[in-house]
């Protein structure tokens, strides 16, 4: 009985932490050290034609990102009592994270258009305008070896497990695909360089977390399959597959949020060359 | 290169838009091969409806100005012979017609021949050069 009060006081404890670090982010306004990081990492001259649509933006996503990633964990930790135990999940801590960035997106409105008559430029915006090749081709990676894991543990076990998981990575790449789409397309009315360059720059970058974190939050998915191909093994044991699923869980962890935190300039040409500077 | 549509024009927004796209195209200043910007992308911008944007494209693809393909999107395939020249006349009775317009308001208003030239300057020098 003392055992369960002592449970239920962490489980408590934990929760209202993350619930607190949520509401706080999103009382948090973006510090100069934030803004003059993602100047840098952006190659971008901030100004005081573009400094508030910078600030706005980085206020959405990082109210949306932050409150995602403590949901995720919150939610790990709850998932982790059923077994008894209480444990830091990283890989819902990133799908929450992942989730949060999407919402994000879908709430920034990107440059604000005027009354009255409307321009538009004649030049296409495509994704490889705002997302070099190596985060994409790792993407494309990860997905492989979650199909052939998913595929493996389909055709071993015969249950549903293997399907359920596929429906439910399918339907976060779905909200990726979307959301990236989303991220292109979004008006880009005809403004000043400083106010195009700054909105090339927020794409970029959120074309880069939204695929950091697509990475890091296929992990989990990758090693469930893993352990549920693991079930039916015969020769080398359950423990081998969850080992692999495991490790390859961690490799994708890291190298989501290296690709997620790593400089992403965006490459239309109108990015102003001044890194790691901020005008006053 | 900037287009431009009045929303609350007596032109509806598509032919506002094909006419434009077939301007740059008479002038050369949208050369063969170049790649338009894809139809959510203009719409976006513009604040029009997806449709609003396809039938201007579907128009200018009927008129042998662009092609549209899956994946390509939509290219500039360049006037081609009489088209062009068709096109330019277009294009110098549109300007005649738009610079009588003005004329006529610069004498309604009473302003004087330089006034007119002046304000005419002004609005050229806020716009950016096409090409």
């Amino acid at each position: 009985m003392a055992q369960l009060m002592v449970m239920g006081l962490v489980v408590a404890v934990a929760v209202a932490v993350c619930l607190y670090a949520a509401v706080a982010a999103f009382k948090q306004p973006v510090s100069r050290p934030r803004l003059e990081k993602f100047a840098a990492r952006q190659r971008l001259r901030v100004t005081a034609d573009n400094g508030p649509l910078v600030l706005h933006a980085l206020g959405i996503t990082q109210r949306w990102r932050t409150l995602g990633l403590w949901t995720g964990i919150a939610c790990g930790v709850l998932w982790s009592l059923r077994e008894g135990r209480l444990t830091l999940d990283f890989a819902a801590a990133f799908i929450g994270w992942f989730a949060g960035a999407v919402v994000a997106e879908w709430r920034i409105a990107g440059i604000p258009r005027g009354e009255g008559r409307r321009a538009a430029s004649l030049a296409p915006r495509t994704l490889s305008s705002y997302l070099r090749r190596g985060p994409l081709v790792t993407l494309a990676v990860a997905l492989a070896i979650w199909l052939g894991a998913t595929i493996a543990a389909a055709l071993r076990t015969g249950g549903l497990a293997p399907w359920a998981w596929a429906a439910v990575t399918l339907s976060g790449l779905a909200l990726l695909v979307l959301t990236l789409r989303r991220v292109v397309d979004r008006p880009q009315p005809p403004a000043g360089d400083d106010l195009v360059a700054a909105d090339d720059a927020l794409r970029a970058r959120a074309a880069a977390v939204l695929t950091g974190s697509a990475i890091a939050a296929l992990g989990l998915p990758t090693a469930a399959v893993f352990e549920v191909a693991g079930r039916s093994e015969a020769v080398y044991g359950n423990a081998s597959w969850a080992a692999i699923g495991l490790l390859l869980m961690l490799l994708e962890l890291g190298v989501g949020w290296r690709l997620a935190t790593d400089a992403s300039p965006a490459r239309t040409g109108r990015a102003r060359p001044a890194p790691a500077a901020t005008q006053s | 290169m900037i287009i431009d549509i009045d929303p609350d024009g007596a032109v509806p927004a598509y032919e506002q838009l094909r006419t434009q796209v077939t301007e740059l195209v008479a002038s050369g200043t949208l050369a063969a091969g170049t790649r338009l910007p894809s139809i959510r992308q203009l719409a976006s911008d513009l604040g029009l409806a997806p449709g609003t944007v396809a039938r201007a494209f579907r128009e200018l693809e009927a008129d042998g100005l662009v092609t549209s393909r899956v994946r390509h999107g939509t290219v500039v395939t360049g006037p081609a012979g009489g088209v062009q020249a068709a096109d330019q006349a277009a294009a110098e009775r549109m300007l005649h017609d738009a610079a009588r317009t003005f004329a006529l308001a610069a004498r309604r208003l009473g302003m004087s021949d330089d006034g007119a030239v002046r304000a005419v300057r002004a609005q050229l020098e806020t716009l950016p050069h096409q090409g």
